[in-house]
């Protein structure tokens, strides 16, 4: 069948693969105003179809891995994006809202994607575990759900397809905040990309020494299906942040070897492009000068763009020096920039049983923006959706006016579930909007805790999505200045938070057979007495006249009490 | 008469006056005075999200009967209803009405249960309500109760012992109400809050001794052990009935269930404290009036103090918390014994 199958697709996608398979590198470095620099090395792969090429065109000049692909197109995916994270991105020090890198998740991992799905939930259920099991192996990470109820199915809006209508598509994206990027996760991210980190960029990054003593990582893949009309998409990316000053003081002046050890490597023959990109930042000099500078709307902000073509005969090999002129040593700012909208979330009120999530959103900006913030939360934080509260920072003033509206599909305990909440704000201009959630932590069986109990569970970052980005435009005029801001001009859609620890309350774990043996013994007294008192039989007892007074005393300790002088008494007897 | 009016009128001004001052938002949610099931914030979160035009009951967050959904959580009410159970019970009374509801009244328990807005105060006030009235009023009431708080049901029996029509009046409110319900909500309802009651879902701290116990319990255990305390509830129904006359039967499962039912309040205990005060003969036969009454003292202390610092302070255990569970629980059936 499947064979069937591919013999039809072969002559319309032959076509197709000797054009549309093509691979594209970069390294983009860009200058952080704290004195650190951001990173970031992404691989582009355009290929037709990976069942196609792996049962034909078994040769080197296959782009695509096939361990990768064959699981996305068994299952039905049509896009797939897997993201680790680790470290803070700071975004009042950094001045940027995020990563370089729009796709990169919130704190640890997480798996989303759009399955095609043909109406049947229980087969897209089936096929979204299957293709996360997979990638958990690719990955050498558990990404599949631990349980069914940890899959959140009401992100769709949030992640829109790049491809297809909604209306076929059912998004998935599985959170999984306690995972963390180590160097397992390095490696076979490598040996997915076709040079395999032996030649071209992924060389440079193929030093889990050095790329993992940074402080802020980020890996993940984006995979798009190719379809009948346009050929397919997979990038992958690799962000860290780099500490440029020296421990003790000094310049940032920085180069490929500083970073690196070692220069320009060898081209990778397969790849199409391959450059080196600059975000110039005020006084910076470079050596030696790139041959294409040009300007670039990139996140909100005109920057200037320096381009090395690494292809180019006589790059190989080479060393390229960045440095700020005249700057001896480097002094920290004294006040930075903030990005135009930023978002902190921080726990307060902390008790073990309850506490409140503080969300601060700034809008550094000049206009009101409109946005969606969305929590996931896992089925034992309960929130109290009825006592959220808005706040302008500075006042005590309760603004319910910018919360539009919500959606909220809460978790169904003691099952593992997830909860969703999705808040519709606005944020005013130039002010922090705070709004507080408070929660409630339910008690967890004791079989149901992490082994690491007491150091506390994380949850997933929150998401805010921005609703009136306009992209970043391609063709600029020439007369833009260099460093206007427009916050709206961007493609970054989604802000993420930092995830949270939370500290959950746990019963004593060694406890069970004393509380199973204490609790039975108050209800095995209780039962007894119970019964005791049931099963007697209280009544008037005639005693001949004369016995009475000389037996009472006999009787006294085990019966009742002498009601009446004389004939009778009150007495308890068993029956 | 005119005294147990007094006393009616003191305790009202009592609530209200104590309503009015900040003492009600400390009380809201403490774990002694409202579960998850009786707590008026679950109850307020309930009717929000009622009022945004969702079902409460979707998810596991809200488990109140849908009764309480249509109630305003306002302390005029709970004052009402404390003054509904204390008129009730000078009723049922034959003689020292004041003192009755007197004890009622000012009966620490009932009286912060009012002020944290527990719907345990609503319970109580129907339960005994149903007890005070007479025929097919009582079978009815009874059928609210039971709606309320589900452990009612088990005073069917001495009910229809006490008068058949009860039963027949019982019966029908309770599958009317259902239904209602039912055509209401769905399904969903059901499970959200009786299931709640029967499975013991929610494992959140509360005086009774269920919760502890089923969050340390083994897994393949625990359907045995649900089994086991819910039928522990039972097994009395039948031979408190066959044993003592009605009156007494109904005091004594009160004070069983109040003791052991699987979400259980101070509250509650107050409802069975405010019952045994109308029956004087068989407070003179109280095993260790003394001793329970103390111990009560004691427990009330120790709750909120070992709570804390479980759970807000963070620096003692689960441990402690059960420790005075343990010690009420154990009182609470020393006193029914």
């Amino acid at each position: 069948m499947r064979i069937l199958l591919l013999a039809s697709l072969v002559p319309a996608l032959a076509a197709a693969l000797s054009t549309s398979n093509s691979f594209h590198e970069a390294l983009t470095l860009h200058p952080l105003p704290d004195g650190k620099l951001s990173v970031l090395f992404e691989f582009t792969t355009y290929f037709a179809s990976a069942s196609t090429g792996s049962s034909l065109r078994q040769s080197h000049h296959y782009l695509t891995p096939p361990s990768l692909l064959l699981p996305l197109e068994h299952n039905n995916i049509s896009e797939l994006t897997v993201s680790f994270v680790a470290g803070q991105w700071d975004q009042r020090r950094s001045g940027e809202a995020g990563p370089l890198h729009y796709e990169s998740g919130g704190g640890g991992g997480e798996v989303r994607g759009w399955l095609r799905s043909n109406g049947d939930k229980a087969e897209s259920d089936r096929a979204w575990t299957a293709v996360t099991h997979a990638l958990g192996g690719l990955f050498c990470a558990g990404l599949g759900p631990s349980d069914e109820g940890d899959i959140v199915r009401s992100f769709g809006d949030i992640y829109p397809p790049h491809r297809g209508s909604p209306s076929n598509l059912t998004h998935y994206l599985l959170p999984h905040p306690f995972l963390h990027l180590c160097t397992e996760n390095l490696t076979p991210f490598l040996s997915l990309l076709p040079s395999k980190g032996l030649s071209g960029l992924s060389s440079l990054l193929a030093q889990p020494g050095t790329v993992f003593s940074w402080g802020f990582k980020s890996e993940g893949i984006e995979v798009i299906m190719p379809d009948e009309t346009s050929p397919g998409r997979w990038r992958g990316w690799w962000e860290g942040v780099v500490d440029l000053v020296p421990e003790r003081g000094g310049s940032r002046a920085f180069s490929l070897e500083r970073i690196f050890g070692r220069g320009i490597p060898r081209p990778f023959p397969e790849a199409e492009t391959s450059v080196l990109r600059l975000m110039v930042s005020e006084g910076m000099s470079m050596e030696p000068e790139a041959p294409k500078r040009e300007g670039k709307w990139i996140d909100g902000r005109y920057r200037e763009v320096a381009e090395w073509d690494l292809l180019e005969p006589g790059m190989q090999g080479r060393d390229v020096r960045f440095w700020w002129d005249g700057e001896r040593d480097f002094v920290h700012p004294r006040t930075l920039r903030p990005p135009s909208i930023s978002v902190l979330r921080t726990v307060t009120a902390p008790h073990a049983s309850d506490g409140t999530f503080t969300i601060r959103f700034s809008n550094a900006g000049s206009e009101s923006r409109r946005a969606v913030y969305s929590e996931v939360w896992p089925w034992w934080v309960k929130g109290w959706i009825s006592e959220i509260s808005l706040r302008v920072d500075g006042s005590d003033e309760s603004r319910d006016d910018l919360l539009d509206s919500m959606s909220y599909h809460p978790s169904t305990p003691p099952t593992p579930s997830t909860t969703s909440l999705h808040l519709f704000l606005t944020l005013p201009a130039q002010s922090t909007l705070v709004v507080s959630i408070p929660f409630t932590k339910l008690t967890l069986k004791y079989t149901e805790h992490r082994p690491d109990a007491e150091r506390g569970v994380e949850i997933p970052s929150g998401i805010l999505n921005l609703l009136d980005t306009i992209g970043e435009p391609e063709s600029v005029s020439s007369d833009v200045p260099l460093g206007v801001e427009n916050a709206r001009q961007t493609a970054r859609r989604r802000i993420y938070t930092n995830r949270l620890l939370l500290d959950v309350p746990t019963p004593d774990f060694s406890m069970p057979y004393n509380v199973i043996i204490m609790s039975s013994t108050v209800m095995a007294v209780f039962f007894g007495l119970m019964q005791g008192a049931l099963t007697r039989k209280w009544g008037w007892v005639e005693l001949p006249k004369g016995e009475g007074r000389g037996k009472q005393g006999e009787d006294e300790p085990k019966a009742g009490v002498s009601v009446v002088e004389g004939g009778a008494q009150l007495a308890g007897s068993s029956s | 008469m005119t005294s147990s009016g007094l006393v009616l009128i003191a305790g009202v001004v009592l609530r209200l006056t104590l309503f009015a001052t900040s003492i009600p938002a400390l009380l809201e949610r403490r774990p002694e005075l409202s579960t998850p099931l009786t707590s008026v914030r679950s109850l307020k979160e309930g009717q929000f999200i009622l009022a945004q035009g969702s079902d409460p009951y979707a998810g596991g967050v809200f488990h109140h009967s849908p009764l309480y959904l249509l109630l305003p959580a306002v302390p005029l009410v709970y004052t009402l209803a404390d003054a509904v159970a204390a008129a009730t019970l000078c009723k049922i009374a034959k003689e020292r009405k004041a003192l009755v509801a007197a004890v009622y009244l000012f009966n620490p328990y009932a009286l912060l249960s009012c002020l944290a807005r527990s719907t345990t105060t609503i319970d109580n006030a129907v339960l005994i309500a149903a007890i005070g009235a007479a025929g097919p009023l009582s079978g009815a009431m009874l059928a609210v109760a039971s709606h309320l708080s589900l452990y009612p049901v088990l005073l069917v029996a001495p009910f229809a012992v006490r008068s058949r029509w009860s039963l027949l009046a019982f019966a029908v409110s309770f599958s009317g109400m259902t239904a209602l319900n039912t055509v209401i909500f769905g399904h969903s309802w059901m499970r959200a809050s009786w299931g709640v009651i029967l499975t013991v879902s929610d494992l959140t701290p509360n005086v009774g001794m269920w919760w502890y116990f089923f969050t340390e319990m083994f897994e393949h255990f625990r359907s045995f052990f649900l089994g086991v305390f819910q039928l522990h509830n039972v097994i009395y129904v039948v031979p408190l009935c066959l044993r003592l006359e009605p009156h007494i039967a109904i005091l004594v499962l009160v004070a069983v269930f109040s003791t052991w039912k699987s979400y259980p309040t101070l509250g509650d205990a107050a409802a069975w404290a405010g019952l045994l005060a109308c029956y004087p003969d068989v407070v003179k036969h109280l095993r260790h009036p003394l001793f329970t009454l103390t111990v009560h003292l004691y427990t009330f202390i120790l709750l909120p103090l070992l709570h804390s610092l479980w759970l807000l302070t963070g620096t003692g255990n689960a441990n402690f918390f059960y420790a005075a569970t343990m010690v009420h629980g154990l009182n609470s059936s020393l006193a029914v014994t």
